[in-house]
């Protein structure tokens, strides 16, 4: 009897002194696809997530890309022209990040907060000293670091849409899509979604290949080459 | 209308790359040239990475060179010897070349000397063709026609004696009439290979006037002997490129052949109602400006102060 009652405190008591870790639930959402094929002719995708979120709680959808190892290299005027220093390596950042959001971030949780479950792209951990800067920088120029406050559009009262837009020129690998849910700037509810982007078709087999077998690769690239030139002046000269 | 490219691992629109192709096809066969040394430089102005610019231009080359090589083929225009020794040059310059490449790209710095080249070369290419070009248009033309005249005289007086003829590493060259030490014709491969492989031109524009000045060879199977080269060149640069640095973008070179010999006999028919002059002259000014665009481009502040190379790591 002792034990039981033991045990029952601190079950309890322990739900009772965490309250946010008791209350924290799972976001109902689902992707639209899990996978992204590129084809060849291939010019960015969008993929939609659908979710429900507690009465008046915000969402924050994190889109993050396959992780890369990146060499930055700071340019510096020499002689007059721009050339790339020594580089500095950041062993693993995301490819991809786009910050998804109700409103603007600021206005659903605090700094802190916003920091710790990295939904402010210019402060992301790796993102502090030049080089990760300069990720940052050249990244969001190429449309792969992103924040967008109006990306998490409330449909009706707890319904909410995101349209993810991948880029042209997408990085291929598992992409995963965090949603958080807040209320009064603390987290409620999150999920976990993944989707995979991949070259298929043609596209993959070339890839395959060239990365596979390259002298094969080489050699059916130039003969296909030596084809194309070899069969015009064919036609050139039978035309004439 | 939108393709991917599968080895670069971007999106282009192909339409953009036909266009390309068709002109650098047309300039070739208004002006004679090969053309390779303006596309690598507006491929990249259309924001194709340099590294894969030049090693799809090898593969794309192949084509284009076959296709010249064997309209000079035809009328016997070309020394089939020369061509063969300017290759065991050229095949060592090409490795050398695509070794090189690769530590200038790990190093960070293949784009600086990709363009640095790109400049030298076009400027002093574009600067030789306009003086020469433009003072003819303002003169008479006499002088040139007297000076192609004394060429082929020279050459119903016997075997030139080229450089070296005396020493023990003379070869004969029938076909050009011509008795030289085979390094030199090795030496000047080694420059074409490197030329290749670093810059994904067949080195034509190089070549051609060292084959007629260093060389001595007859003007008239010039051309094709270069091509006939080129053809060897490109295509083991193409297989280095593709094992050493994976810069070999099979779509991209095929659509950039369509567009280019598409447009080649085009071109030559319109060369013919052109004053030679003339097309020298408003070559110049397109290889100048090209030149203009790149050091331009050098000396500019950046977008960013930032490159960027990253690496899967799954």
């Amino acid at each position: 009897m002792k034990f039981w009652s033991v045990l029952f405190i601190l079950v309890f008591g322990f739900a009772l002194t965490s309250p946010a870790q008791a209350a924290r639930k799972v976001v109902a959402a689902n992707l639209t696809d899990n996978f992204v094929g590129i084809s060849e002719g291939f010019d960015g995708a969008k993929l939609t997530l659908f979710g429900v979120l507690k009465n008046k709680a915000d969402a924050i959808v994190v889109i993050e890309g396959p992780p890369v190892e990146a060499k930055v290299r700071t340019k510096s005027r020499q002689f007059g022209i721009w050339i790339n220093g020594a580089p500095a390596t950041l062993p693993q950042v995301p490819s991809f990040y786009v910050v998804a959001s109700s409103q603007p971030v600021d206005k659903i949780v605090s700094e802190e907060t916003a920091v710790q479950y990295g939904l402010d792209i210019d402060k992301l951990s790796f993102a502090q000293d030049t080089a990760g800067a300069g990720y940052v920088d050249v990244k969001k120029d190429k449309g792969m670091f992103a924040t967008d406050p109006q990306g998490v559009r409330i449909l009706e009262s707890s319904l909410f849409r995101v349209d993810i837009r991948l880029p042209p020129s997408v990085p291929i690998g598992t992409f995963t899509a965090h949603i958080y849910e807040f209320s009064k700037g603390v987290l409620t509810a999150e999920r976990t979604e993944n989707f995979y982007v991949a070259q298929i078709g043609l596209n993959a087999w070339i890839n395959t290949k060239a990365n596979g077998s390259p002298v094969l690769y080489a050699l059916l690239a130039l003969a296909l080459s030596l084809g194309i030139g070899g069969g015009s002046a064919y036609l050139v000269k039978r035309m004439s | 209308m939108d393709i991917y490219l599968p080895v670069a691992a971007l999106s282009i629109d192909a339409l953009w790359l036909i266009g390309l192709g068709a002109v650098v096809g047309f300039l070739s066969g208004l002006f004679g040239v090969g053309g390779g040394f303006l596309l690598t430089p507006l491929l990249t102005f259309m924001g194709i990475p340099a590294t894969i610019a030049v090693g799809t231009q090898s593969c794309q080359l192949v084509g284009t060179s076959l296709s010249g090589a064997l309209a000079h083929w035809r009328r016997r225009n070309i020394d089939v010897r020369m061509g063969f020794i300017l290759t065991v040059g050229s095949f060592i310059g090409t490795g050398f070349g695509v070794q090189l490449f690769k530590w200038l790209k790990q190093i960070g710095q293949i784009n600086l000397v990709i363009v640095l080249a790109y400049v030298t070369l076009l400027s002093a290419v574009g600067l030789m063709m306009f003086f020469e070009s433009a003072p003819r248009l303002l003169k008479n033309s006499q002088r040139i026609r007297s000076g192609a005249r004394s060429l082929r005289e020279e050459e119903h007086k016997g075997m030139t004696q080229g450089w070296g003829a005396g020493g023990s590493f003379a070869v004969d060259f029938h076909v050009s009439n011509l008795r030289v030490n085979v390094l030199l014709p090795i030496g000047l491969g080694i420059v074409g290979g490197l030329l290749v492989a670093l810059l994904g031109v067949g080195g034509g524009f190089v070549l051609v006037p060292a084959m007629i000045y260093i060389l001595k060879m007859p003007p008239a199977l010039v051309n094709g002997t270069s091509l006939f080269q080129i053809i060897f060149t490109t295509a083991f640069a193409t297989v280095l490129q593709a094992v050493t640095n994976h810069s070999v973008d099979v779509v991209m070179a095929l659509i950039l052949l369509l567009g280019s010999v598409v447009f080649v006999p085009l071109g030559a028919r319109l060369a013919t109602n052109l004053k030679p002059e003339v097309a020298r002259l408003l070559m110049s000014l397109l290889i100048l400006s090209v030149a203009g665009k790149l050091v331009f481009d050098l000396f500019s502040t950046p977008v960013h102060l930032f490159t960027v190379e990253t690496r899967g790591l799954l």
